[in-house]
């Protein structure tokens, strides 16, 4: 495949060159796809394509990053942290934004959030200093902390109390494993109870195809019917 | 002949890279190819049959099914997983150490079964609890498998044999240097017999390295390295392997942050 391939050089249109060099940037989108949904576009009709475009530059304009849970929001603090029917002394722990969507939909789950915006993965360089670990931090001592409690309680929403548990969402992967490792280890001497979600098989999973480690824990974590 | 669609083999598995919806790309060690690229279909999905003998720092054996562009993983089983050394953050981050040298200093598809074995070995080492030595020994293995083992007895200068406390170590010569050979006024020559600059090597580490040399891990790891002694030796091998790569291991920065927690 030619990487450096550019088809302004070819494509007698530049703004249909420079939309396929565009759509070409972004993750999984390889040269042909580009090109498909740039002559997609052409043929759509043109409110669908202003549609499309508004709705890129109003993603990049109104959403950011929510001041006490990090997670993505068009509102700070986000619907999560400022609603007063979420249980507060509840806090779990995620990877992703896409987590925390993940986690909603199943409707079990009325506590508060932090997203790490990562996982530790020390073969890529990304270490614990890439994560929204100090926020996560800031947010534990705020909550630890009674004259920063008062403080927080005449801001508007709701105010942070303090956390009788935190739990540990991040992926049964290497790196989630190192993470959650990682941040029991720091958080430990908080004295705050940490708990890791529970692994095992998935509904309609086949025990003869799992792997060792996730019978072991399958077996761990049996309960009583 | 046409070549099987299919074929098996065994291999630790370096590294992992997300692509497509629930895919990842994997960076095999095999034994019989060396290292290779394979796409692992849907692995990111909980239902995945092979997700869990497909993690990095694992041995398994797989079934692969030869592909166009790219080879994909159609089965794989565990033969090896090494439950305490990914369930300590240490053991995590002394064997992804080891998956990034395999990985720096292999080129693909050069098969080199004996490293495979270390490899295997050193993962077994950890598992067991033995962490900084088995670490040690693998650097220094790896380094004798790929060419390029340190020269300890003479000096990689004048072959004359090394005398105790009368040496250092060049990175450029691969070896000890008697402190003669590396006199200031030779290394800013510009001659190809300029060693470059020297670093200091205690008599002890010196030691400790030789004997890594003539001996197996297994006797390696009655010895008792206290806690100094075990920097040098570590600070020397990074230094030589940074030489050697022309740049730092990813992984180490996570090693050396993980006292200071």
């Amino acid at each position: 495949m030619n990487q450096g391939f550019n088809w302004e050089s070819t494509n007698p249109v530049a703004s249909v060159a420079r939309l396929i060099d565009e759509f070409r940037k972004l993750p999984g989108i390889g040269p042909k796809s580009a090109q498909r949904l740039t002559y997609y576009l052409v043929r759509v009709p043109s409110s669908e394509a202003k549609s499309l475009a508004e709705s890129i530059l109003s993603v990049r304009e109104q959403v950011i990053l929510c001041s006490i849970c990090v997670n993505i929001t068009d509102k700070d603090p986000c619907s999560i942290c400022s609603s007063y029917n979420r249980d507060r002394t509840l806090l779990c722990i995620v990877e992703d934004p896409l987590d925390v969507l993940a986690l909603e939909r199943t409707q079990s789950f009325s506590g508060l959030y932090h997203v790490l915006h990562g996982s530790i993965s020390p073969a890529n360089g990304i270490g614990p200093q890439e994560l929204k670990i100090q926020e996560l931090l800031n947010r534990l001592s705020y909550s630890k902390n009674p004259e920063v409690e008062n403080s927080i309680k005449t801001a508007e929403g709701p105010h942070e109390t303090k956390f009788d548990e935190i739990i540990l969402a991040t992926n049964p992967t290497l790196e989630g494993e190192a993470t959650a490792m990682y941040l029991h280890r720091l958080l430990s001497p908080m004295g705050i109870r940490i708990t890791r979600i529970a692994r095992g098989l998935p509904t309609g999973a086949e025990l003869e195809y799992a792997d060792d480690a996730t019978l072991v824990k399958a077996f761990q974590g049996r309960q009583e019917l | 002949m046409a070549k099987n669609r299919l074929y098996t083999t065994d291999a630790a598995v370096l590294k992992q890279i997300p692509i497509g919806e629930a895919d990842r790309v994997l960076t095999l060690f095999t034994a019989a190819q060396g290292k290779i690229r394979v796409v692992a279909r849907g692995v990111r999905r909980p239902k995945s049959r092979i997700a869990g003998h497909l993690e990095p720092l694992t041995y398994c054996r797989l079934m692969i099914a030869r592909g166009r562009t790219m080879d994909t993983v159609s089965d794989a089983d565990t033969l090896a997983n090494y439950p305490k050394l990914r369930s300590s953050l240490e053991g995590i981050a002394l064997g992804t150490v080891c998956v990034e040298l395999v990985n720096a200093f292999t080129p693909d598809e050069e098969p080199n079964p004996l490293l495979l074995n270390l490899l295997t070995d050193c993962f077994g080492w950890i598992d067991k609890g033995e962490r900084s030595l088995a670490l040690h020994y693998f650097e220094f293995e790896l380094l004798r498998q790929v060419g390029f083992m340190p020269e300890l007895q003479n000096c990689v200068s004048c072959s004359k044999a090394i005398q105790p406390n009368d040496h250092g170590f060049s990175h450029r010569f691969g070896g000890t240097i008697c402190n003669a050979c590396s006199r200031p006024e030779l290394r800013s020559s510009s001659s190809a017999q300029n060693p470059g600059p020297t670093f200091p090597l205690s008599l002890n580490t010196l030691k400790i390295l030789r004997f890594f040399q003539s001996h197996t891990f297994r006797e390696i790891s009655s010895l008792k390295v206290n806690k100094s002694l075990s920097q040098e030796i570590n600070r020397l091998l990074q230094d030589y392997i940074t030489y050697l790569l022309e740049r730092r291991l990813k992984s180490t920065a996570f090693l050396e942050a993980l006292p200071k927690l």
